[in-house]
């Protein structure tokens, strides 16, 4: 997909949102990410053409999506992470219309993959907030589009199923966006990103750039470790510089509990996002 | 065309699924034909105006209210801001088929089938009212503000008319005109009693007129107003 933002500005209720997002890249898996308040959720609807731009142009795959709505929902399909359904209608039944509006076979298999089958007979009014979250991916992933959008939708995931999803959507032939505040969720499926602070780009790169330093993110068994260069401290987590060879000598030591590429966190230490 | 089907049945599900529509429907056939003998004629006429008929047509209304992410879930789901534009409408209506199938068969058994025009046109006035609350993305003010609008009309026009008649008058042009608009059934029926003299055809072309404005306002305005998630 190609996103092209152009100075652009959003107010919501008169207050500054997005102040001046301009930038454009091309990517296939795009990661957004931010504190609550960021503006994550406001720069989502603006790509889906759910929010028109108060200034400033923005365009996915040519198409200005606030002012092109039909052809937007016909290139992109959204989910966005909030509240639950209020329908009177149970899981099963809900299951029953979406394969006649998708693909029969592509809604059995995933509704597999996410086991609605374990709630099928729940009403959708009464779902915990985790099932009426696989049930707004289920609509989500069985779409055809070329692009899906997915705001913080495995918050509320246990490991098990989040673990069988992340890989079917790594797997996916479709672009996406995702909006999460997990570092790890990012650094696992995107390869491009977007560091939003109240509602301005503070960082914008790809895996190459996030992983071209010698840094580590460091995860401490013991304090007080020699030979470190330490960049950012967050308690039991260094970013450090340091030698591969030292670090190994350390895990064997039992010094430290693992390292691996600092990403996503030396660029939250980098801007000053943890204070 | 496949996608416009099935975002109607997806609408229609959510308002004709629900127990409450299915209850009122057979209640208010009920106390209609327990009350419909001639004797109780205006008995019956205005239990229907300011009870049944607002009743119904808020219960319907409301089928098709949804908060902001609820909207949001399903213009991804239909694919497409005029499916569901459109789709909400023609799901309203049918709604309201079994209603007027049993209103129209009451009618013709008690010789008022001139009370049908006017209670469909109450009904489509209920619609597009419906569905200009529906894009608002507070689901509770919607139902709030339809209930107020259907009950309130017919009362206030009955409470007008009747207060102009107590002192021997009667409505001029503009508020006989704002009496069909706001009620068909309660100007229709002021019209039979000679209270109003606005005629029937002039205040029904009115309410189509009206009708057609709100319909042509709610595709525009829902087309493009803005939804934040």
């Amino acid at each position: 997909m190609k996103l092209i933002f152009e100075h652009l500005f959003k107010y919501l209720n008169n207050n500054l949102i997005l102040k001046d997002i301009d930038f454009s890249l091309e990517s296939r898996k795009l990661a957004i990410i931010g504190h609550n308040g960021s503006g994550k959720t406001t720069l989502l609807s603006l790509i889906a053409g759910l929010l028109k731009p108060d200034e400033g142009y923005v365009s996915i795959d040519g198409i200005e999506p606030f002012f092109e709505r039909e052809k937007i929902v016909k290139h992109l399909s959204f989910i966005f992470e909030k509240g639950n359904y209020s329908y009177n209608m149970s899981v099963g039944n809900y299951v029953k219309i979406l394969k006649k509006i998708r693909d029969e076979k592509y809604v059995n298999d995933i509704a597999d993959i996410l086991e609605l089958s374990k709630f099928e007979n729940a009403n959708m009014k009464e779902l915990s907030t985790g099932q009426a979250q696989l049930v707004y991916l289920l609509s989500v992933l069985t779409s055809n589009k070329k692009i899906i959008i997915l705001d913080e939708p495995f918050s509320h995931l246990d490991p098990g199923r989040y673990i069988k999803i992340t890989k079917f959507i790594q797997n996916m032939e479709k672009d996406f966006i995702l909006a999460t505040q997990s570092f790890n969720e990012a650094e696992e499926l995107c390869d491009e990103y977007i560091v939003l602070k109240e509602g301005e780009i503070l960082w914008k790169g790809s895996k190459k750039d996030l992983y071209k330093n010698n840094l580590f993110e460091i995860y401490l068994n013991e304090n007080n470790i020699p030979g470190l260069n330490v960049i950012s401290d967050m308690g039991k987590v260094l970013i450090a510089e340091a030698r591969i060879d030292y670090l190994v000598k350390l895990l064997e030591d039992g010094k430290i509990l693992g390292f691996k590429r600092a990403g996503l966190r030396r660029i939250y230490g980098e801007i000053n996002l943890f204070n | 065309m496949a996608k416009l089907t099935y975002s109607t049945e997806w609408y229609l599900k959510t308002i004709i699924i629900h127990p409450v529509y299915e209850i009122i429907l057979v209640f208010s056939i009920l106390i209609e034909l327990l009350l419909l003998d001639l004797k109780y004629f205006n008995d019956f006429l205005i239990l229907m105006i300011i009870f049944l008929l607002p009743l119904f047509q808020t219960l319907v209304g409301t089928g098709i209210f949804r908060d902001m992410h609820l909207k949001v879930f399903e213009i991804s789901l239909m694919e497409g801001y005029f499916n569901i534009t459109f789709s909400k409408s023609v799901a309203l209506l049918i709604s309201y088929i079994p209603f007027f199938i049993a209103e129209l068969l009451i009618m013709v058994i008690f010789h008022i089938t001139s009370f049908f025009v006017p209670l469909v046109l109450s009904s489509l006035l209920a619609i597009v009212i419906s569905l200009l609350l529906s894009i608002s993305s507070n689901a509770s003010f919607s139902f709030t503000a339809l209930a107020i609008f259907m009950f309130i009309f017919p009362i206030g026009v009955q409470i007008y008319i009747q207060n102009l008649a107590q002192l021997n008058q009667q409505p001029d042009l503009i508020t006989s005109s704002i009496s069909y608009i706001l009620s068909p059934l309660v100007a229709y029926q002021y019209w039979k009693l000679r209270f109003i003299e606005l005629s029937p055809f002039y205040g029904f072309l009115l309410d189509v007129i009206f009708i057609i404005i709100l319909y042509v306002l709610y595709l525009l305005i829902s087309m493009r107003h803005q939804i934040k998630p």
